[in-house]
């Protein structure tokens, strides 16, 4: 009997235990470990062992506490190092602090009360820190200037500007007088356009007529060139520069390149394309710091409740208003079936460069507006586009199954008592199919709020810039790139909470309503 | 209502019906082509050569040519060619999900001939895993993988097996419940082991929730990027690859269409032929879900 009762026990095991070691080393652990680095300050890549002790510590503080194996296994790795006051990590290819090894490690620090800087416990720091404002701005909803004219862009840009552009996002913020001097003297209204008359600002690498005299001088060009650097970079930073400034530049660059031996017409000349160019800068200052709109983003926070919410709706009715189509008696509806589910086993990272081409390519085309992905006031909308379109299959068939289970004899009967096709769907379809729509709408809420590939591929790296970074790709950000490996695992804990919460009350509202049959 | 004018308001409304359907046709088929066109699209595109992509994006091509296939096959990134990434994805989606399907079904099983509280209890915990987002243990895998020194092919697919096995115990389990025990009953009897009874008599039966699950977790393995993408040197994969025809080449949306067909064909294949079991199974999931 015992041995029945241990074979058994051996059987068991020996069936469950590879899948359940797996699931528990690849899931399970990294799970408690994930909810452990949220509670430390680790960056993501420092060593959780300390590089260096100081010899002090080391010594009165540290060693004492061990027992005599741990002091032999800790000293092995540490070398005694004078020159610097530390003991300093030493690891051999054979015989390093990796693995099980860099554990017992942390766990002798500790015993010995030592406490790594770039791995240490923080408590709930990280999670308070989420919301705070401080940490990251671009975690919550704010107002953003869209500049409209590039520091450094040419002139040619602002040349001619639309005059409710101009009168309404560029005119009235300039308010210093001499600023707004020369805005109205540059700008001519013609029409509906404001038109600048630029033609008389000299270019780099090109001379003047009539400082011929001094071009004509051996090397004088890089002179020449340093003379517009230094007045346009006056003109740049808004120095107080005016004629005075510019003759005063004028001069030095003259006096380096000869004696001063220079005509006064010649002077007057250089003088005044200097001032020319200031304008020119200047200019080009007041465009780059005060023609902007203010524009509104979401934010992380924001962004993922918009997508999540607006995926969830869209891929639901249509993949319900498809289901009840294709359940119809249509010849062509195994291969819609088909043609509705491929985007489905498309991969997202397929799916998002599809659409990326489709959106350079294709709506341009159509629509005449070139700009999409890279427009942040639309690029929401369109990662809502791609997602639904790549998720509706999968719902679909989850109707389609839902749609089997209405029973045909009680619709037919309900025809012959003269039900109509609304009060059919109302009455009948709709309650029968609360456990589709249960299932459906668990499925896409984690779903949404879990998007992470879609978002990423089709903004590889502008998904910041175009309010379009969810919270899956903020916390992967902060993982691999902002090495804040702790505040990720925070955010990754709260994901997680949230969407357990979220879909638990979702389940809760939507199986009160499932009717048995 | 006399009779006959009954059976006339019948023939009415059949021939109404019929129209209606007919209009539905019609309109679905429409929507169809409408949503299908970022597919068509690309479709059309990789056979055009790459200067007419920018020129005439949306209309047929003048002249069909290959040479954007032959681009994406010749190139490399990070040292590793189309192909070979194509068989790397091919060798991690196969290996793994052989390697789910043997654990996970081993492991239903036994929890379902095994009835009782432990049973049900390491049941609900391979469950527990579906409420686990993946970037709560993104950072610690890649923390495991340094650790183990498997930051390579080899440690993705143990983590595949560790990742698909939940999922896999779920399936079977829903499946071999139904599964009559009388036969494994007999194998015992004529003195066959438990191992042997299950390959031989169980497995057998379970053949299409196997296939069911073996195309759900290739398509999963195939289309994954976050994990190798943290785990593997870039380039390995497939679905890295496109990094050759969107970074530096930003232009060369010929060699971008072609390596989009060439990465999505292999799947959509696998689904076109196995479409009933992949169906089959989101139903299924989505029912016992």
């Amino acid at each position: 009997m015992v041995t029945t009762r241990t074979k058994r026990w051996g059987t068991f095991s020996l069936f469950v235990l590879p899948a359940l070691i797996l699931y528990i080393i690849f899931a399970i652990i990294p799970l408690i470990m994930g909810a452990w680095l949220s509670t430390t300050n680790w960056d993501g890549v420092s060593p959780w062992v300390p590089v260096q002790v100081p010899i002090e510590r080391f010594e009165n503080e540290i060693l004492p506490g061990l027992n005599p194996s741990q002091q032999e296994f800790i000293s092995r790795f540490y070398i005694r190092d004078e020159g610097q006051g530390t003991y300093r990590k030493q690891e051999t290819h054979d015989s390093n602090l990796r693995g099980l090894r860099k554990y017992r490690a942390m766990r002798i620090f500790a015993v010995g009360g030592y406490v790594n800087p770039t791995f240490r416990f923080v408590g709930l720091q990280n999670y308070r820190s989420v919301f705070s404002a401080e940490t990251d701005p671009a975690f919550w909803p704010r107002t953003v200037q869209m500049f409209r004219f590039k520091r450094g862009a040419p002139l040619s840009q602002a040349a001619s500007v639309p005059s409710r552009e101009f009168e309404a996002n560029f005119l009235p913020r300039v308010v210093d007088p001499e600023d707004r001097a020369l805005i109205e003297s540059l700008y001519r209204k013609e029409g509906d356009t404001y038109v600048l008359d630029y033609s008389h600002f000299p270019r780099k690498g090109q001379k003047f007529a009539v400082a011929a005299e001094l071009i004509e001088l051996p090397d004088v060009g890089d002179e020449w060139e340093y003379f517009l650097d230094a007045v346009e970079d006056a003109g740049l930073k808004g120095d107080d520069v005016d004629l005075g400034g510019i003759r005063t530049i004028a001069s030095e660059t003259v006096t380096s390149v000869m004696d001063g031996t220079i005509t006064p017409e010649s002077m007057d000349a250089l003088e005044q394309g200097g001032l020319e160019v200031y304008e020119a800068a200047t200019l080009k200052r007041v465009l780059s710091t005060h023609w902007y709109v203010n524009s509104q983003r979401l934010g992380v926070l924001m962004f993922t409740i918009f997508f999540s919410v607006l995926n969830v709706i869209i891929v639901n009715i249509f993949a319900l208003l498809i289901a009840i189509a294709l359940d119809q008696k249509l010849k062509s509806k195994n291969a819609l079936r088909s043609v509705f589910f491929i985007p489905n086993v498309l991969s997202m990272v397929v799916v998002a460069f599809i659409w990326a081409l489709v959106f350079s390519h294709v709506f341009p085309v159509i629509t005449g507006v070139s700009r999409w992905l890279s427009n942040p006031d639309v690029a929401r909308w369109l990662t809502v586009i791609v997602a639904s379109w790549q998720g509706l299959g999968f719902y679909m068939i989850v109707y389609l199954a839902g749609l089997q289970n209405v029973p045909q004899d009680i619709l037919e009967s309900a025809s012959i008592d003269g039900a109509g096709g609304w009060k059919k769907f109302s009455g009948i379809i709709l309650p029968m199919l609360v456990p589709a729509f249960t299932i459906a709408l668990f499925l896409s809420i984690s779903g949404s709020l879990k998007t992470f590939d879609i978002i990423f591929a089709l903004f590889p790296s502008t998904f910041r810039n175009m309010d379009v970074e969810n919270l899956t790709i903020n916390i992967y950000r902060n993982a691999f790139v902002d090495r804040q490996a702790g505040m990720a695992n925070a955010k990754a804990i709260m994901l997680m909470i949230a969407i357990g919460v979220i879909t638990g009350l979702q389940l809760r509202a939507t199986k009160k309503r499932e009717v048995e049959l | 209502m006399s009779l006959e004018s009954h059976v006339a308001g019948n023939r009415n409304t059949l021939k109404r019906r019929r129209i209606m359907l007919l209009l539905l046709e019609v309109f679905m088929v429409m929507a169809a082509l409408v949503f299908f066109y970022p597919v068509i699209f690309v479709l059309i595109n990789a056979f055009k050569f790459d200067a007419e992509i920018t020129t005439n994006p949306i209309g047929f091509p003048s002249t069909l040519t290959v040479d954007n296939f032959r681009r994406v096959l010749a190139a490399s990134g990070d040292g590793i060619t189309f192909f070979r990434a194509l068989l790397n994805t091919l060798i991690i989606a196969v290996t793994s999900v052989a390697g789910i399907i043997l654990v996970s079904s081993t492991a239903a099983w036994a929890l379902v001939r095994h009835p009782g509280k432990l049973s049900s209890f390491l049941f609900s915990f391979f469950v527990l895993f579906l409420i686990i987002p993946f970037q709560v243990i993104m950072v610690p895998l890649v923390v495991l993988a340094t650790d183990m020194s498997s930051m390579n092919i080899y440690g993705l697919i143990l983590m595949y097996l560790g990742l698909g096995a939940p999922t896999g115990v779920f399936f079977y389990h829903g499946f071999i419940k139904g599964v009559p025990v009388n036969l494994e009953e007999s194998a015992a009897i004529d003195g066959a082991s438990p191992v042997r009874t299950f390959f031989q008599v169980v497995f057998p039966l379970l053949t299409s929730i196997t296939v069911t699950l073996a195309i759900l977790d290739i398509v999963w393995v195939w289309n994954d990027f976050l994990l190798p993408f943290i785990i593997l040197k870039k380039g390995t994969l497939v679905l890295f690859q496109f990094a050759n025809f969107t970074g530096t080449f930003s232009t060369d949306y010929g060699g971008q269409t072609a390596s989009l067909v060439l990465t999505a064909t292999p799947v959509v294949l696998l689904f076109l032929s196995m479409q009933k079991y992949y169906i089959k199974g989101i139903a299924a999931g989505a029912v016992k879900g």
